[in-house]
């Protein structure tokens, strides 16, 4: 068995700060001690605030019961814009300089409207008119304006400094080492996730968006180099477990994660707010076209055009050419990842955990499961919402899900076990006995 | 002898089944029992264990396999808990042939299977966090009207007309049911009216998967001839109710212990 004690240290303190923000921005000894920002979705540039001299966080949920935000959100509001909301009033919002949100739907602005009024006197608020159509004419142009603005306006929080072409490059390769470090995790997770599940995956993600950038990038690349070796070195300790991608939003809790894991899968990709999508963002730091795209790309999904030479028209691009959110249009080129990634990660099933009352990602659903029922890869879709799952019925779905998928490969001849017995008839209710058989059914 | 048990935990009975295979290959039921499940999950899982190998004439150290299903299929340490959606759909093949889809109305879920050959599970959906269109609802209604829950399918069958219940919320239901009676419809009509709600609701949720015929309602709910009538009304089409429809899920069980020995 490998020694994997150095990347358990370092995952250790990415799940640390993930799970309480807010205790991780208390600590005397954070590096840096620069004024910490809020901000919702990851649609804001975090190259920004570290441009201007700020600590990016990225607000989520919290484990246990919505509290203030209760008396304020309409009922129609999704569990996720009314824990980013109820953590700001019970606290957090008191441990930042200010908070960025941008506009994703009208319940996180709904969010933003309430935390308007209410934050604390003095905190910064900005709220990053983003547009929802990503391939209009005035795409580029209209984000990478959105973008200075958000830059102008930072130099009025405390502590602040002007963000310079030098700093948001400067920003920009940190960012890239943070996804890099976070890309090199998702291949592990994919190769060998016995050595690092799932659930230690996105727990290690959300932990990089609260962390110091510098220490959460050192941590990551440590832990991969550990993981990385030791994959190298050793043979996996599973065998058998089918091979899961998970789709939803921020997905706040890792609970049906566990649960996937606990029910004899493994989560191997993810079409995730803080997982694939977000670590699709193209790496503004290179300075050119990626080398693995095609001359004359249009521009769509991991392959941007050449790179403008003005830093916030670049950002603008990159922004606009990552896997979009479902609350964007059009949702041709998340489709597309998400049917490219099933196949490069050999997955047998996709697990939708869709936010309760989230409309765009439930309009999105019906094509995207057909899509993957088309390639032969059945679906399981699953509300889910800030407090947690209804264990029982939870689990059961999730194990029957992963027994359907046995049987499907077993039926296929892939694999060993149900459909290959004799014939089992003559219970006392009269059934006649059936030949046996495989026969290769499913969807 | 080759013999393998099944036991189902569901949230309000637990079944056991005892199977013997037999030397050209058949699975013949040896013995079955029921007990309401109560607390103690583990205690109820091997009181029906004990009585149906005793109905069995057999010894514990007889049993091969066992495996457990339903609700509370991990309280109880056999060779392994397999969920009722595959049990049921295994056992309900095996109860009725030729079955396409399964329909299954239990304690605290229900949910519609798609069958492939040999009982496999092609599709599935379960009904969420809410009681409407399980025996729960059924359960609190009856505290309601104060009808015994096994009067429930005769009695609705005797009605004029069903009273309207449009909520299919347990709790508003109730206070609805209590609506009805205040104004003086009679019972056999109400308990119609809870049929039709709750029929639609499970029609509703069968229809998301591909219910091919025979479709076969399987769990304890099937025992209530009303609410079988009604989800046919709602569904057009015929179900098949087998005599052993509550022990389908820890048939299956037993079933699975044999086949994936």
């Amino acid at each position: 068995m490998p020694d994997l004690t150095a990347a358990r240290a370092a995952l250790g303190r990415l799940l640390a700060a993930g799970s309480d923000p807010g205790a991780y921005l208390s600590r005397a000894d954070r590096p840096g001690r620069r004024p910490a920002v809020g901000y919702v979705c990851s649609y804001v540039p975090e190259e920004i605030l570290l441009a201007a001299g700020l600590h990016p966080v990225r607000l989520g949920a919290r484990p246990g019961p919505v509290g203030p935000a209760d008396s304020s959100l309409q009922s129609f509001a999704c569990s996720f814009s009314r824990a980013c909301l109820d953590g700001l009033l019970s606290g957090l919002g008191g441990d930042l300089a200010g908070v960025v949100f941008a506009y994703t739907c009208d319940s996180l602005r709904a969010a933003a409207e309430i935390w308007k009024t209410r934050r604390p006197a003095g905190s910064f608020y900005h709220f990053l008119n983003l547009p929802a159509r990503l391939d209009g004419p005035g795409s580029a142009r209209y984000t990478a304006s959105a973008f200075r603005r958000l830059a102008g306006d930072l130099a009025s929080v405390d502590g602040a400094r002007p963000v310079s072409a030098a700093g948001l490059a400067a920003a920009a390769r940190l960012t890239a080492a943070v996804r890099g470090g976070l890309a090199r995790l998702a291949e592990v997770r994919s190769a060998r996730p016995d050595l690092l599940p799932g659930s230690a995956f996105l727990a290690a993600a959300r932990g990089a968006t609260v962390v110091d950038r510098e220490e959460g990038a050192a941590d990551l690349i440590a832990a991969a180099t550990v993981l990385e070796a030791a994959a190298a070195g050793s043979e996996p300790a599973r065998t058998g477990r089918r091979r899961i991608l998970v789709s939803g939003g921020f997905l706040e809790t890792d609970e049906p994660v566990h649960l996937i894991e606990e029910a004899g899968a493994d989560v191997v990709a993810d079409d995730l707010c803080l997982g694939a999508r977000w670590l699709s963002l193209p790496d503004t730091a290179a300075g050119d076209a990626r080398e693995d795209c095609p001359a004359g790309d249009p521009g769509s999904g991991p392959c941007p055009s050449p790179l403008a030479a003005d830093p916030f028209d670049r950002l603008a691009q990159a922004y606009l050419a990552r896997v979009p959110c479902p609350a964007k249009h059009p949702p041709g080129p998340r489709f597309d990842f998400v049917r490219r990634e099933a196949e490069a990660r050999s997955v047998d099933g996709v697990v939708f955990l869709l936010q309760k009352f989230c409309d765009p990602h439930a309009f999105d659903y019906p094509d995207l499961a057909a899509l993957l029922a088309a390639s032969g890869r059945p679906s399981l879709v699953m509300e889910i919402e800030q407090g947690g799952l209804t264990h029982g019925q939870a689990r059961t779905r999730l194990e029957a899900f992963v027994e359907r998928l046995r049987a499907g490969r077993s039926a296929a001849g892939t694999g060993c076990g149900a459909g290959t017995a004799g014939t089992a008839a003559g219970t006392r209710t009269g059934p006649t006995g059936r030949g046996a058989g495989k026969g290769a059914e499913g969807r | 002898m080759t013999i393998f048990a099944g036991v189902d935990i569901g949230s309000a009975a637990t079944k056991a089944v005892v199977i013997e295979i037999l030397p050209e290959g058949r699975a013949r039921i040896r013995g079955l029992h029921l007990a309401p499940t109560g607390y103690d999950n583990e205690a109820a899982g091997r009181t029906v264990l004990s009585g149906a190998l005793a109905r069995a004439g057999l010894e514990p150290g007889a049993l091969v396999r066992t495996v457990t299903t339903g609700y509370g299929r991990h309280a109880l340490a056999t060779d392994s808990a397999v969920t009722e959606i595959t049990c049921h759909a295994r056992g309900a093949a095996e109860l009725v042939p030729a079955a396409g889809s399964v329909i299954d109305v239990g304690g605290q879920d229900s949910k519609a299977i798609a069958l492939g050959e040999r009982g496999r599970v092609l599709d599935f959906v379960m009904n969420d966090k809410c009681a409407a269109g399980t025996g729960r609802f059924l359960e609190v209604m009856a505290r309601a009207l104060e009808v015994p829950l096994d009067e429930f399918g005769p009695l609705s069958l005797t009605a004029r007309e069903a009273a309207e219940i449009s909520n299919t919320c347990t709790v508003f239901a109730e206070s609805e049911v209590i609506s009805q009676r205040a104004a003086r419809r009679s019972k056999e009509e109400i308990i119609a009216g809870i049929h039709r709600a709750m029929a639609r609701r499970i029609a509703g949720m069968a229809r998301r998967v591909d219910l091919r015929a025979p479709v076969v309602m399987s769990g304890g709910v099937a025992r209530n001839v009303g609410l079988v009538q009604a989800v046919e009304r709602e569904l057009g089409q015929t179900l098949v109710v087998p005599e052993l429809a509550q022990f389908a899920g820890a048939l299956g069980a037993a079933l699975l212990a044999w086949e994936k020995g």
